[in-house]
């Protein structure tokens, strides 16, 4: 492992590396930045680009990307009241009072500092964590595998948006979706209903981003989109952060980090949590709470640095076992298996300076992401004033290409279609996408562990379980609490948000 | 009178549209078993022993099973969630909204490989544009020729990767 870390320096030092990189934190904060388009569905357009790159270059450009979205998202936060991505809900709390100061220039630098730090800090822990977990993945089989997956499943549908029933509810679905096609363990065809196209299964890319991107462009049209305001182009400019403003907030910064990389490793929760977790955390542990709400920079600073600290940890489950925390890194699962490399336990043991190298690009992308953040605020903040009625048109665009670039079938785009209609009725009928989507990606893995667990177990599979494999009973038996604990945590979170800002998170049901 | 109205207001909160959704998940179950025989292939069979230790119809039925009990459970708690049917809120000019930019997105599916990208992606941003409310229109003209001609070249000189040609080039290779 410690050979893996040093060769993986020999890999990186390549311009093309940071170029792209460079390319991807733009794009993903110019995305961030623009109302209506999320960081997510930036992923997902952004993806196919990637599968024609080398994975030392496309793998970083999405990650670029995924980073810069996180804080991108900040900007109309702060400049317009209006988070830019939901990562950036809590930011509205004292971003907008902030600007009608005139101090925009001010939070946003507090926003770019905070998430730089937030993120670089995270990432050095994900390189210092990565390495011990994938030797326990390593140890690791078919039935621990197994039930580890259905753990992340379960504890997906418990903290997704909405009902519990409705999170299991979605993720039924998207177990029956995975089904179509080939039968991973024997090769069989299952529910292909004679179609020769449907034998190869449902794609996941234009299933991605039917899913994510379709829905975002009919929401935003049901109501006529508003005209730009062009009142509201310079409003980044004022007074500019001093350091002792800075340092006033380091604590609140690296409490807020803490947080978000905890948060961060566990599948399912993200950055949305993360920051309402330290926003609340750091008005508890205020001397002055009455300011937070009212402009206060710790306020911002919490936020921004819990959100950004999520996006290291997320590719520890996503690296060591195969199992994406969130949407964001089940789309980054799609990059590293359009390369060629599989996730999970044998990753690091097979392309372990591969991967490193991957890790390292992430912590200098940092310096990069201040760089551009700095140099770009003018720029971007001029950007939330793009007319929806072009934006909208020109992401179904992006992701008609997208979709079209990988088979060259115009099958793949009736599939973006149709799971773009499924997944507008859903958000209408409050049925969260992303169990559907975890539950795609990992039921073969859970299917073929799953297999595999009852072959080893020649016919008696409770007395395999029970004598030969104390993890995995252990896993059984602590499902039920970890889910119930995770499931309050949410309903715990849910009521803050909506304390915090009422109506902003869908209000938890039973 | 008034009791009668509030054994209304009853029924219909007990019976809302979670209801009707899980009531959709159990029939679905239910069809999923009911097809798994036709739709399930068996593998290959030597000399009457088949070539599996395990039968390919087992996680189908597993999931068939997972979504009738979720369905079950949905219709059991549907009463007490609290939750407004959106679906139902969409008046008709948002209705109206909706279904010419889904009719229009399934259009641009269809015809991107006849008409070719730039010429279909150009189509599909003027029109939409216009509809979302764009009223500048050499803006929207601009930028519905530009983007898409952008993106054909980005795909095909840089990403070497095929996007559907402009119709011209299908009658220059005629020449």
């Amino acid at each position: 492992m410690v050979d893996s870390f040093f060769a993986s320096f020999g890999l990186l030092l390549r311009f093309d590396i940071f170029l792209m990189m460079s390319g991807g934190l733009f794009l993903g904060m110019l995305i961030g930045a623009l109302p209506g388009l999320t960081t997510v569905m930036a992923l997902a357009v952004l993806l196919p680009f990637s599968f024609f790159l080398d994975p030392l270059i496309g793998i970083p450009f999405l990650i670029g990307v995924y980073k810069g979205g996180v804080y991108g998202g900040s900007i109309p936060a702060i400049l317009l009241a209006m988070p830019g991505t939901a990562a950036a809900m809590i930011t509205t709390l004292d971003g907008p009072s902030l600007s009608r100061k005139g101090k925009a220039r001010k939070g946003l630098e507090m926003a770019l500092y905070s998430s730089a730090i937030g993120d670089f800090s995270s990432d050095l822990i994900t390189i210092l964590l990565i390495g011990p977990i994938a030797l326990v993945a390593l140890l690791i089989g078919p039935p621990e595998l197994a039930a580890v997956l259905v753990l992340s499943l379960i504890v997906v549908a418990a903290t997704s948006r909405g009902s519990f029933v409705k999170g299991l509810a979605m993720l039924s679905l998207g177990f029956l979706a995975s089904m179509v096609g080939q039968d991973i363990l024997h090769g069989v065809t299952r529910f292909t209903f004679g179609s020769f196209q449907l034998k190869a299964g449902i794609p996941m890319l234009p299933m991605l981003i039917g899913l994510v991107a379709i829905p975002e462009i009919l929401i935003a049209i049901e109501k006529p989109v508003p005209g730009r305001d062009l009142s509201k182009s310079r409003l980044y400019e004022g007074e500019r952060l001093k350091f002792p403003e800075f340092k006033r907030c380091i604590r609140t910064i690296f409490r807020s980090t803490g947080i978000g990389t905890v948060i961060g490793m566990v599948p399912g929760v993200g950055q949305v949590v993360a920051s309402i977790v330290a926003y609340a955390a750091a008005k508890h542990a205020s001397s002055h709470p009455e300011t937070f709400g009212k402009g206060e920079l710790e306020g911002i600073a919490a936020s921004e640095s819990a959100n950004n600290a999520v996006n290291g940890p997320t590719l520890v489950p996503l690296l060591t076992l195969g199992i994406p925390g969130d949407i964001s890194t089940a789309v980054l699962l799609g990059a590293f298996v359009a390369q060629g490399l599989r996730p999970g336990p044998q990753l690091m043991a097979e392309q372990g300076p591969l991967v490193f190298a991957i890790l390292l690009a992430m912590v200098a992308a940092n310096f990069l992401f201040v760089i551009i953040g700095y140099l770009a605020i003018p720029w971007f903040s001029k950007i939330v004033t793009v007319r929806q009625s072009l934006l909208l048109p020109l992401t179904l665009v992006f992701a008609f290409a997208g979709a079209y670039a990988v088979r060259s079938s115009t099958l793949d785009l009736a599939y973006v279609a149709l799971f773009g209609l499924l997944g507008y009725v859903a958000r209408k009928i409050h049925m969260d996408i992303v169990p559907f989507i975890m539950a795609f990606i990992l039921a073969p893995a859970l299917e073929n562990s799953y297999g595999q667990t009852l072959s080893l177990a020649r016919g008696d599979i409770f007395g395999f379980i029970l004598f030969e494999r104390p993890i995995t009973v252990f896993l059984i038996v602590a499902t039920p609490f970890l889910v119930w604990w995770f499931w309050s945590r949410k309903r715990k979170v849910t009521k803050n948000a909506e304390t915090l800002i009422p109506g902003s998170y869908e209000t938890d049901t039973r | 009178m008034s009791n009668a109205k509030d054994d209304n207001s009853e029924r219909s909160h007990l019976v809302n549209f979670n209801t009707i959704i899980g009531l959709f998940f159990i029939v679905m179950g239910i069809v999923v078993f009911l097809i798994i025989p036709h739709q399930v292939e068996q593998p290959l069979r030597l000399i009457g022993e088949t070539t599996a230790d395990l039968d390919p119809s087992i996680f189908p039925e597993i999931v068939a099973t997972l979504i009738i009990f979720v369905g079950v459970l949905l219709t059991g708690v549907s009463s007490r969630l609290v939750e407004e049917n959106d679906l139902k809120a969409i008046d008709r000019r948002m209705l109206i909204r909706v279904a010419v930019s889904l009719g229009l997105i399934f259009s641009y599916a269809f015809l991107l490989q006849p008409l070719g990208f730039v010429v279909a992606s150009a189509l599909i941003v003027g029109i939409l544009s216009t509809y979302y409310g764009n009223r500048n229109l050499i803006a929207g003209a601009f930028v519905s020729l530009v983007v898409p001609l952008f993106m054909f070249n980005l795909f095909t000189q840089v990403l070497m990767v095929s996007l559907p040609p402009f119709p011209l080039d299908l009658g220059i290779s005629f020449i």
